[in-house]
């Protein structure tokens, strides 16, 4: 009994299902779902940006956002979106990183994780888009880019691209020194080409991300500021070189 | 089967779990309630209307009909998008692991229901009606510039109370009072912020700062102004939507006060009437957000016998197209059609199919 008045539901269902589809091909072969105000629906600045953006057409949704933001430089909402279209002209999938649940603690460094979502070579463009993303992060006031900031929609958003953008910027730096060869390991020859002041700039980045506090990114970035301070070494040079070479197993 | 369910459990318990105390304020000119065979047409309303919307549509439209009570009963629609209804399948998620949010990011889900209870003579009408449709869809740039679902939900009810007389062969006019219960709320969850996620997730309440709903009295006015010979008539609809505003209770926005206006152009024989249309909708710019292309409704139904129908239009530029067949007592038809709900062609179109039936007399 209860088995056919299953077999009942399902057959309705498919049923019901079978009908709309009827109809919908109907449309779509008959007139198409294509909107017909397309072609004469002027769209704004912002608009062709947004539009921009969600084609993934990164330099003009950076070209449009920027010439609104000159001639509207306090238009905080539009901030992120400039950010996210730096970042995607650096290569940084956004939603690959976000569906993979990069912010959250797992058994691999966050390194690992972020890396995964990172153009393995930069180039120097990209590495520029990549720094552009994190300025303009940063140059908006800073209760706009504050987590816990529930006044302003796109506030917590904006600190967490923030942790991102940065972090990444700093992987992305270092990934100039490292290569990954053919079996998947790590080249170390290109590290001793790093210098000093390349080590304070990826170094610096992780620990203004770590310094922010809280779960996630930032705790990534302290823990990789920690694991390489706890490294032998005389300089902070020497220290990041050693936590990238790789340990023989024991 | 049972992935479906749960996805669309999974919409509708982050909607109730938020407690449904708060809404929303209407942020379109479109009807609160558009009769689906008028849907199938475009979504014109002014100058002619199905019975079961004509209170929704335009009151002065009641005495144009030849008999005395127009119709009793009931109509009940059922709304899905395309994609789901193309998917020849009810599962929601795709591959192995049925992951809704990659889904989502690829394609958006609309489910809704309709219904009216209507009674309608020449002079008098009183329905009482609900429809609720939600939608969830993922956006790779959401607000914040990081990937989000949205799920909105759109929920109107109340009841209406029109009157109308024909003075003249040439003019009729009409009024509807209503009470309406109204909300668009709309929650995005970002898929990067997983502390956001934590939060709603062990705090349902936090939500209830973007959850308002409100209700609220208003009125409609509308005329029509008719010129008739026995093949051709042309008719001009005026109508005055939410007459001085209808003001939302629990701190929302009051609903603008709408001018709409239409065209229409009937071609009849005997039994079969063909009638061409076009409305203008919020003519006075009232949602300054809108753009022109939301405000522009056209198309044409034709009736065979007064007992079969086929509509076919333009809803804001998006192509619509429907069947009814009238069995006296009982009426089922089918429409497909299609929404933009963003501000411009395309950035969040919906194409949605509804399958309703009414019951009466």
């Amino acid at each position: 009994m209860h088995r056919g008045r299953q077999s009942l539901c399902h057959w309705t269902l498919s049923f019901a299902v079978l009908i709309l589809s009827v109809c919908s091909s109907l449309v779509q072969v008959g007139c198409g779902t294509q909107s017909r105000a397309t072609s004469y629906v002027k769209l704004t600045p912002l608009e062709k940006a947004r539009k921009a953006l969600d084609e993934e057409d990164y330099p003009l949704a950076i070209e449009l956002y920027s010439s609104h933001l000159a001639d509207v430089p306090d238009d905080y909402p539009v901030f992120p979106y400039l950010a996210a279209a730096y970042a995607g002209a650096a290569g940084f999938d956004i939603v690959a990183a976000a569906t993979a649940n990069i912010g959250s603690e797992g058994s691999t460094s966050l390194l690992d994780r972020l890396n995964a979502f990172l153009p393995p070579d930069p180039t120097a463009e990209q590495l520029n888009s990549m720094l552009q993303a994190k300025i303009v992060i940063l140059a908006m006031p800073e209760d706009h880019r504050d987590r816990n900031n529930d006044e302003i929609s796109y506030a917590s958003g904006a600190a967490l691209q923030l942790e991102l953008y940065q972090t990444s910027y700093a992987i992305m730096y270092l990934n100039q020194f490292t290569e990954v060869t053919v079996d998947g390991a790590l080249d170390i020859s290109r590290l001793q080409d790093m210098t000093p002041a390349d080590v304070e700039v990826i170094l610096n980045n992780l620990e203004e991300i770590a310094a922010k506090g809280g779960t996630g990114v930032p705790a990534g970035a302290g823990e990789i500021v920690a694991k390489v301070d706890a490294q032998p070494g005389d300089t902070r040079r020497d220290k990041l070189i050693n936590y990238l070479t790789p340990k023989p197993s024991p | 089967m049972n992935r479906f369910l749960r996805s669309t459990l999974m919409v509708l318990l982050i909607w109730f779990s938020a407690g449904w105390d708060a809404l929303w304020a209407k942020n379109s000119s479109e009807l609160i309630y558009t009769e689906p065979f008028d849907l199938a047409s475009g979504g014109t309303t002014l100058t002619r209307a199905s019975q079961e919307g004509i209170v929704f549509a335009n009151p002065a439209l009641l005495p144009l009909g030849g008999a005395y009570v127009r119709w009793i009963g009931l109509q009940l629609g059922v709304i899905a998008d395309t994609n789901l209804a193309n998917s020849k399948s009810t599962k929601l998620g795709e591959g192995d692991q049925g992951n809704v949010a990659n889904t989502l990011l690829s394609r958006s889900l609309h489910l809704g229901q309709t219904a009216t209870l209507s009674l309608l003579n020449k002079n008098f009408a009183f329905s009482v009606f609900d429809r609720i449709e939600v939608d969830a869809a993922g956006s790779r740039f959401a607000d914040g510039g990081l990937p989000a679902i949205e799920f909105g939900v759109e929920a109107y009810g109340g009841g209406l109370l029109s009157f109308a007389t024909r003075p003249t062969r040439w003019f009729s006019v009409g009024m509807t009072a209503k009470y309406i219960f109204v909300g668009e709320p709309s929650i995005l969850v970002p898929l990067a912020d997983q502390e956001k996620i934590k939060k709603f997730a062990e705090d349902p309440q936090a939500l209830k700062g973007d959850l308002k709903y409100g209700k609220g009295m208003g009125g409609d006015v509308g005329s029509l102004f008719l010129w008739q010979n026995p093949t051709v008539d042309l008719s001009l609809g005026l109508k005055v939507e939410d007459l001085g505003g209808t003001h939302i209770d629990n701190g929302q926005e009051t609903i603008p006060q709408t001018i709409h206006t239409g065209l229409g152009l009937a071609i009849h024989g005997s039994t079969e009437v063909l009638h061409l249309s076009l409305d203008y909708r919020d003519a006075a710019n009232a949602y300054t957000e809108e753009k022109t292309f939301k405000k522009i409704y056209m198309g044409a139904r034709l009736m065979i016998r007064q007992r079969l129908g086929f509509a076919v239009g333009l809803y804001q530029g998006i192509p619509t197209v429907g069947l009814r067949l009238d069995a006296f007592l009982f009426k089922i038809g089918l429409t497909a059609y299609g929404r933009e709900l963003g501000q411009y062609p395309g950035e969040k179109q919906r194409n949605l199919v509804m399958l309703y039936t009414s019951l009466g007399f």
